[in-house]
């Protein structure tokens, strides 16, 4: 379901519609980047991470993994919520205080912020409470010794098997 | 009065419903929120900023005022003088009027905006949430542009608590929670928005201290919180390995007793 995700969703047209708008005599030059932005827009949702790419005169395209996201921001003014939509703004450990990358357009978003959330880094670790073993020097000394152990055994055993053939 | 202008507002800004917790184990959800004071601190702020508005006004109103009645009493003069070039002095009351408008309605839109303004306050103060699990923790904030952050307790970098004078006083103070990545400049007036998005700000919490244990109690028990090195990288390992031998041993014993029990 999440992973076939790949356009947005036409009402974000709208959405840069009317936030150009507000700009008053500015908006015919600011919907014309705006235009192609949402038209070239495509995200990849896959097993590693998620990609996304825009742009028609200078392009871009980011690809971030699971593993290194961050924390999540679901955003949206109250234009955006009258027609239903919600930014996420993902961030990883960059340089950068904006988001590295800013998911827009999709109507399942409380879906895909959960879904990403479900991956991101610490999400499973965060369970882990208390060290399984305290005593980490005993942990260590005690595998080879059952190793040793194992290989006796295993001796023993070659060589009562190889006894029994005999007889 | 209030609760029905909250319910107007909320309808027309279309406000979500309190977050959900983000999964975790069950039970450990905590849910912290802002301070009594913190709608105090906040209605105070606003107090002052309606009052500067109205002060501002008053000053603006009576100077353009005292000028409009200067104006007329010279196009008057000009008028009388020189009938055939004033044209400025003969439009004066047509000015007069519309600066008439313009101090009805800015006062109107001064009277106007003050319950939707103070139910903005107020239900800012109510629409906050700071949200933690076992393993992460949400904020959501925010009225007019929603904000809900959500965040693992295995990214957080640090945890400060920031208190101000005045919160002080009312025993208020901001928890702060980090991750790794750098901030943006951060300026005295951009309190509001949170520029730094690697900032998770639980503000105006009157129980800062217990906010900043139960944060940090969850903090130690993950041994690598951060971008920094596994205290123990070989504990896990070494338990995979244990685990792996001692199984080993038991497929020998197990092999060794029917070998013996095939001879006899």
């Amino acid at each position: 379901m999440i992973f076939d995700i790949e356009r947005p969703d036409p009402k974000l047209l709208t959405y840069y519609v009317l936030s150009c708008l507000l700009t008053g005599p500015l908006f015919f030059i600011l919907i014309v980047p705006n235009y192609f932005r949402y038209h070239t827009m495509r995200f990849r949702f896959d097993d590693e991470g998620i990609s996304m790419r825009w742009g028609i005169l200078f392009r871009r395209e980011i690809h971030l993994t699971y593993a290194r996201i961050q924390d999540i921001h679901l955003v949206s003014n109250f234009v955006e919520r009258w027609l239903g939509l919600a930014r996420i703004q993902i961030q990883t450990a960059s340089g950068s205080s904006k988001a590295e990358m800013t998911l827009e357009g999709i109507l399942q978003y409380e879906r895909v912020r959960d879904f990403i959330y479900s991956k991101m880094r610490g999400f499973r670790s965060g369970g882990v409470s208390a060290p399984a073993h305290p005593d980490t020097s005993h942990a260590e000394a005690i595998a080879p010794i059952l190793k040793e152990i194992a290989s006796e055994l295993r001796a023993i055993r070659a060589r009562l098997e190889g006894g029994a053939d005999r007889v | 009065m209030y609760e029905s202008l909250k319910a107007v507002l909320l309808r027309l800004l279309k406000v979500p419903p309190e977050p959900h917790a983000p999964s975790g184990s069950p039970g450990s959800v905590k849910v912290f929120r802002a301070g009594r004071n913190y709608y105090r601190y906040k209605l105070v702020l606003w107090a002052i900023r309606q009052l500067g508005a109205v002060v501002g006004a008053v000053v603006v109103l009576v100077s353009v005022g005292e000028a409009m009645e200067r104006g007329a009493a010279k196009a008057k003069a000009k008028l009388e003088a020189e009938p055939d070039r004033a044209f400025i002095a003969r439009h004066f009351d047509t000015a007069q009027t519309l600066f008439e408008i313009f101090e009805i309605a800015g006062v109107g839109f001064l009277l106007v905006q003050m319950p939707f303004t103070f139910a903005a306050v107020r239900l800012d103060y109510e629409m906050r949430w700071y949200v933690t699990t076992d393993r992460s923790l949400r904020i959501r904030e925010g009225i007019v542009t929603v904000r809900e952050m959500t965040l693992t307790f295995g990214n957080v970098q640090n945890v400060s608590v920031r208190q101000g004078p005045l919160q002080r006083l009312l025993g208020l103070a901001d928890v702060v929670v980090e991750t790794a990545g750098g901030g943006g400049s951060r300026s005295a007036d951009s309190h509001e928005a949170g520029p730094s998005l690697h900032e998770g700000y639980l503000r105006g919490v009157d129980n800062a201290e217990a906010v900043r244990d139960a944060i940090l109690e969850r903090l130690r028990r993950l041994k690598d919180a951060g971008l920094g090195d596994p205290e123990d990288p070989v504990a896990e390992s070494s338990a995979v390995d244990d685990v792996a031998a001692a199984r080993e041993v038991l497929d020998e014993v197990r092999a060794l007793r029917r070998a013996l029990a095939t001879r006899s």
